[in-house]
């Protein structure tokens, strides 16, 4: 690592901490392209494990609705007042949460997942104590890879989603 | 004849397990506990202690029991082989550790076959076999 140089200050990479019902899920904010509101979602015609599109950057794009659980809904609770726009290499994937804030990533410490608490499909890579709470820290390419996340981005429906 | 002390521990559902001695590092209150969703069923609870993150067992679960209500948590150490170092993790308890003195002769063998990825040993204690956790593949295990 190099030496500080006067003037330099320290790289700071914010973190964007959504949340979902009690979960409050922390994703890098590079990770995440714009917020819209679930207001501008279009529900009808929705394919699932989709609840509708958003139109962004003039294209329209599959929205998922999760629970606090991380598992999919076929609908939008009334709390999901955002969708964060998460790039997915091809296009765009919208994902609804409760609200979202831009935290400084230096607001405390994360700790990697213990091992026996990992399962195969899980996007949770670490967590974080927070606010008298938990966070759980994930990234887009964890997420895309997670259930319906993977099943909107790849095999045939990727021409019907993005 | 050779003989150790050991932990008894009460982790609810009318079961009982042993840890060494020095295996047990401390007991906490399981009030601090949070759950981290898609964890497995029975390892869904994490607590942080001393700038770690400890990993919490319900371990009736984990033998298709009902989950220990009680709010007490061991605090155990052992060894991870795959970080060759000094692992951390807590199981919830239903009544205080109890220390025991055992003995060659209360060696028994394992009543359940479910114990047997779990234990790696037993003993008989008041007309009850008594698993000795196998706290390393309990913990270290990626599921």
């Amino acid at each position: 690592m190099g030496a500080m140089m006067p003037g330099m200050k320290t790289e700071v990479r914010n973190r964007l901490l959504l949340r979902i019902d009690k979960l409050q899920l922390m994703l890098p904010q590079g990770d995440v392209c714009a917020v819209e509101s679930v207001a501008d979602l279009n529900s009808e015609n929705a394919l699932a494990p989709s609840v509708g599109r958003i139109t962004y950057l003039g294209q329209s794009w599959p929205v998922l609705s999760l629970n606090g659980e991380l598992q999919t809904l076929d609908n939008i609770p009334a709390a999901r007042r955002a969708c964060v726009m998460l790039a997915t290499g091809k296009g765009f994937l919208g994902l609804l949460c409760d609200d979202v804030r831009v935290l400084n990533q230096q607001s405390g410490s994360d700790y990697a997942l213990p091992a026996a608490m990992r399962t195969a499909n899980t996007p949770i890579q670490a967590i974080m104590p927070f606010e008298n709470s938990l966070a759980c820290l994930s990234d887009a390419r964890h997420l895309l890879r997670y259930g319906a996340f993977a099943q909107v981005t790849s095999g045939h429906l990727e021409k019907e989603y993005v | 004849m050779s003989s150790a002390n050991a932990w008894l521990l009460d982790i609810g559902d009318g079961r009982q397990v042993a840890i060494g001695q020095r295996e047990l590092i401390q007991i906490m209150d399981a009030q601090d506990s949070f759950e981290v969703p898609l964890a497995p069923a029975h390892m869904r609870e994490v607590i942080f202690w001393q700038k770690r993150a400890v990993p919490v067992m319900q371990l009736p679960l984990r033998l298709g029991g009902r989950a220990c209500a009680g709010s007490i948590l061991a605090l155990v150490a052992f060894h991870d082989a795959v970080s060759n170092s000094a692992g951390l993790g807590a199981i919830h308890l239903a009544a205080p550790p109890i220390r025991v003195l055992v003995d060659d002769n209360q060696a028994s063998s394992l009543e359940e076959a479910a114990w047997v990825d779990m234990a790696i040993s037993c003993f008989e204690q008041q007309g009850k076999s008594i698993p000795v956790l196998d706290l390393s593949r309990l913990f270290a295990a990626i599921h």
